[in-house]
């Protein structure tokens, strides 16, 4: 039986999770009454966070609005406030804001002012954070405006992190995104003078977006582009992007660089978007890859969704019926690894359409597909596999597919799985006869 | 003075009508007109309109602009529209309104978060949410807190330390007297000792929450009045809660006044002294700051003004941090130190890493000075248990002279286990 490896995965997560609150609890046995941190402290009006709120005497009455609570009040008094303020007075609350004392405070009155001015005056709000001389807000102002900045003023957040000159840390990769997304010439262009770290990561994403505005452009990019920058990633995003502006033309050039290896995760990533468009489409593209190691990457990426291979959620949300079928569509040397467990999932759940479904294809058809539902049961809950194999008609293949599974099992295994199996009295004699065989 | 083109946006708007604009096209301040003017059939007319594009950059960068700006405009009629959306679809407003949100607007990204799945939004590694109230918290704390009153079912104890830091740091009873409340309507249940000799814990999960809140309200303290909060952890270093925030108060005392760190360790009891400056070593030190409170070197510096036995165990990592940042100037600072501090600094040198050694191995080999390159490489070959045939290689390969050679490998220690390293296979 193959490893449910994602599954061990899972349940090591769930179980490091609780260890981990145990480890990071306190070394010291508490009571209730001593954990709270003893009282001591005089209540002062004056440091009261009531106090820091500004009281407005009626909507739009700015007077009480201070550069430190602009976080406390209406977007449209900070939009006001702002908007309407001469340069210097932007200039001058710069300079106080990153002169407060190091608080909680500070960093979050620096957060807005700069995330809000960034909206309204994206080269200004650039200007003032790289004026500040400490590192501590500087950076606090600089990624405000780096995540604020409107699409249309990115210029101005490229002129930024060109100025900060980081070489180590990659600083661009949302920047060359968002960027990428409405000129991704304008982005090339930017890259192409950037001195900083930019991830592979981080240019799939440009390249993606740029082929889906202009795929000849984008490859005429990756042609020139350095050769580290020819990786898996950046493939997949590639052709994901060319795939939404000129289906054929990507799946056909895909196709036929299908035999590479460094295309590999192109391939599942495209057949997943076409999966979901059109289980149809999958199919044919999966027929048009040129090796079996093509074609089946692209089964496998569709089928993993139903297998549990993918940690946390199935972010495609497909059906297991659905892909069942549509892996029965494919030539059966394509899909008898995979549809023993997604038969076995499918029958965890709705066992009368598993059986519907089966009676509708050829005996012996359904002997093999009932014989790889065998192999591939569920060890917590094996009843369905192992009854599935007890529908096998051809004598020879049941008895062959269920000694298969007890073969070099120690007792207690074996013994284990006829207890969960829930046999009726015919099937368990019926195990029997085969396993005396043994 | 505000950009002529958002003046003139502002006092000559065209009429608006139902055919959607070009949102990413436009200024923030164009945008931020058109939506405000625009009623709320209307906006939701755009949202669906936009909905419609055909998937790829485009959409999405208009998506992307509209809900940007609208969480500035109508932080409600955002949540409306979000939630209205089937699941799958709110993955890219809440990304946009996540992003931009003004303080006022951070209710509307919680409850739009909270609309996920635990799983889809934290991990072991990472939680969205907790970014969000984080920050919000550090904004209008009591607005959080009405928040997180309002949302007890679903799960939002986990978050109250973020209250807490926050609200401390503006007003600590005020944040304890609530903290008390809490516990006063949610008692702790008493552990019970097991068979085992430890101790049974029942509701681990609000118990875990609430030490988190008592740690929390340490730190924001000290955000509100570093003087009275540090005479108050002296005061109270054996209390719990007190113990647990060392892990960061000397960290975020240092951020505000290096000397008020070193005094607060100082007068710390021995046991919790090295624990406390680890604090800095771990979470503070940056190799990329020109800034000199947080660099490699005035962490070290400030570091060796505490005894040799309180700065020892954390020291390393400073070290580390300053070997990758820029070895030359470490090792010309390591080569000035007095002899007995020189020593503690090699006794602390990183260890050579099985991954990187022959580039650990290259970096000591640019030691300029003689005697403190050996010793470095001894220190090295001493330490270099789990990196023993990764190293035997390296130095085979190396420009040492034959004798010097043996010398060093003869220090690497000989394995207790033989175990096999994937590189192996690629020699």
């Amino acid at each position: 039986m193959r490893p449910r490896a994602p599954l061990v995965l899972i349940g090591l997560c769930v179980l490091v999770a609780p260890i981990g609150l145990v480890l990071g609890r306190w070394s010291v046995a508490t009571t209730p009454a001593s954990i709270l941190p003893p009282t001591t402290v005089p209540r002062s009006e004056a440091h009261g966070f009531a106090s820091a709120k500004p009281s407005l005497a009626e909507p739009g009455d700015l007077s009480n609005v201070t550069i430190e609570n602009l976080g406390q009040v209406e977007f449209d008094l900070a939009f006001e406030l702002l908007s309407s303020a001469p340069k210097d007075a932007l200039i001058a609350w710069a300079k106080r804001l990153e002169t407060l004392p190091v608080t909680p405070r500070r960093t979050a009155a620096i957060g807005v002012f700069f995330k809000t001015l960034a909206q309204i005056d994206t080269k200004t709000a650039v200007d003032l954070a790289l004026s500040m001389e400490r590192a501590d807000p500087r950076w606090v102002a600089i990624g405000a405006v780096g995540v604020a900045a409107p699409l249309a003023n990115l210029t101005e957040v490229a002129r930024m992190y060109t100025a900060i000159n980081e070489t180590k840390v990659p600083l661009v990769g949302e920047l060359i995104e968002r960027w990428s997304m409405i000129d991704p010439e304008a982005t090339a262009q930017f890259l192409a003078g950037y001195s900083g770290k930019v991830t592979n990561d981080e240019i799939a994403r440009f390249l993606g977006n740029w082929a889906a505005l202009d795929p000849v452009a984008a490859m005429q990019w990756l042609q020139e582009t350095d050769a580290s920058r020819h990786c898996p990633r950046v493939f997949a995003d590639f052709y994901a992007g060319w795939v939404l502006k000129d289906r054929t033309a990507a799946l056909e050039d895909l196709a036929a660089h299908g035999a590479d290896k460094t295309f590999k995760k192109a391939i599942e990533t495209v057949s997943e978007t076409l999966f979901t468009d059109s289980p149809d489409g999958a199919r044919s593209f999966v027929l048009m890859l040129p090796t079996i190691a093509a074609q089946k990457a692209a089964i496998e990426q569709i089928a993993g969704h139903v297998t549990g291979r993918y940690l946390g959620n199935d972010y495609l949300h497909l059906e297991t019926e659905d892909v069942a079928k549509w892996l029965f569509s494919l030539p059966d040397n394509l899909w008898h690894e995979e549809i023993g467990y997604i038969i076995d999932r499918w029958a965890g759940y709705d066992p009368s359409a598993v059986d519907t479904w089966l009676n509708q294809v050829p005996p012996q058809t359904k002997d093999r597909l009932l014989a790889e539902q065998c192999r591939a049961f569920n060890w917590n809950v094996p009843a369905a596999g192992l009854k599935a194999g007890l529908q096998i008609r051809d004598r020879e293949l049941r008895e062959e597919t269920l000694r298969g599974i007890f073969e070099g099992k120690v007792k207690e295994l074996q013994e284990e799985l006829l207890r969960k199996a829930e046999l009726s009295g015919e099937q368990a004699a019926e195990l029997e006869r085969i396993l005396k065989k043994l | 003075m505000m950009s002529e083109a958002g003046a003139s946006a502002l006092d000559s708007a065209p009429p608006l009508t139902d055919e959607v604009p070009d949102l990413a096209g436009l200024s923030f301040v164009e945008t931020y007109r058109i939506l405000k003017s625009a009623s709320p059939d209307l906006v939701r007319s755009y949202c669906n309109k936009l909905e419609q594009l055909p998937l790829g950059p485009s959409r999405t960068a208009a998506l992307s602009a509209f809900f940007r700006t609208l969480i500035q405009v109508n932080p409600v009629l955002t949540k409306d529209i979000i939630l209205g959306l089937k699941k799958d679809d709110r993955w890219l407003p809440t990304s946009a309104i996540r992003e931009t949100a003004n303080p006022r607007g951070m209710e509307t990204v919680a409850e739009v978060m909270l609309s996920f799945d635990r799983i889809e939004i934290s991990s072991c590694s990472y939680d969205l949410l907790r970014d969000i109230l984080d920050e919000w918290g550090k904004n209008d704390p009591l607005a959080l807190k009405q928040f997180l009153e309002t949302h007890r079912d679903q799960d939002v104890e986990r978050y109250f330390d973020k209250l807490v830091v926050n609200w401390a740091a503006y007003d600590p009873e005020g944040a304890r007297e609530w903290m008390a409340k809490e516990i006063e309507r949610r008692p702790l249940l008493p552990t019970r000792p097991d068979e085992y000799g430890g101790e049974e814990i029942f509701d681990s999960e609000w118990r875990s929450a609430v030490e988190s809140m008592s740690s929390a309200w340490v730190q924001g303290f000290l955000a509100h009045d570093p003087d009275q909060a540090t005479q108050y952890v002296v005061e109270h270093a054996d209390n719990p809660a007190v113990k647990y925030a060392l892990n960061w108060l000397a960290g975020d005392l240092f951020l505000a006044s290096p000397d008020r760190a070193r005094d607060l360790i100082n007068r710390l009891p021995e046991e919790q002294q090295s624990k406390s400056l680890g604090s800095q070593a771990n979470g503070l030190v940056r190799s990329d700051d020109s800034d000199n409170a947080t660099s490699p070197r005035y962490v070290a510096e400030w570091m060796l003004n505490f005894p040799p036995e309180t700065y020892r165990e954390d020291i390393g990592w400073v070290l580390r941090v300053w070997e990758m940042s820029d070895p030359q100037e470490l090792f010309a600072w390591m080569a000035d130190l007095p002899a007995p501090t020189r020593d503690q600094m090699i006794n602390q040198f990183p260890g050579v890493s099985s991954e990187t050694t022959q580039e650990d191995f290259d970096t000591v080999m640019q030691v300029p000075d003689p005697a403190l390159r050996t010793q470095l490489l001894e220190r090295l070959a001493r330490d270099a248990t789990y990196a023993e045939r990764q190293l035997r290689r390296v130095l085979e390969k190396s420009t040492l002279p034959a004798e010097e050679k043996a010398r060093l490998a003869s220090l690497i220690p000989k394995p207790e286990f033989e175990t096999v390293s994937a590189d192996e296979d690629t020699e």
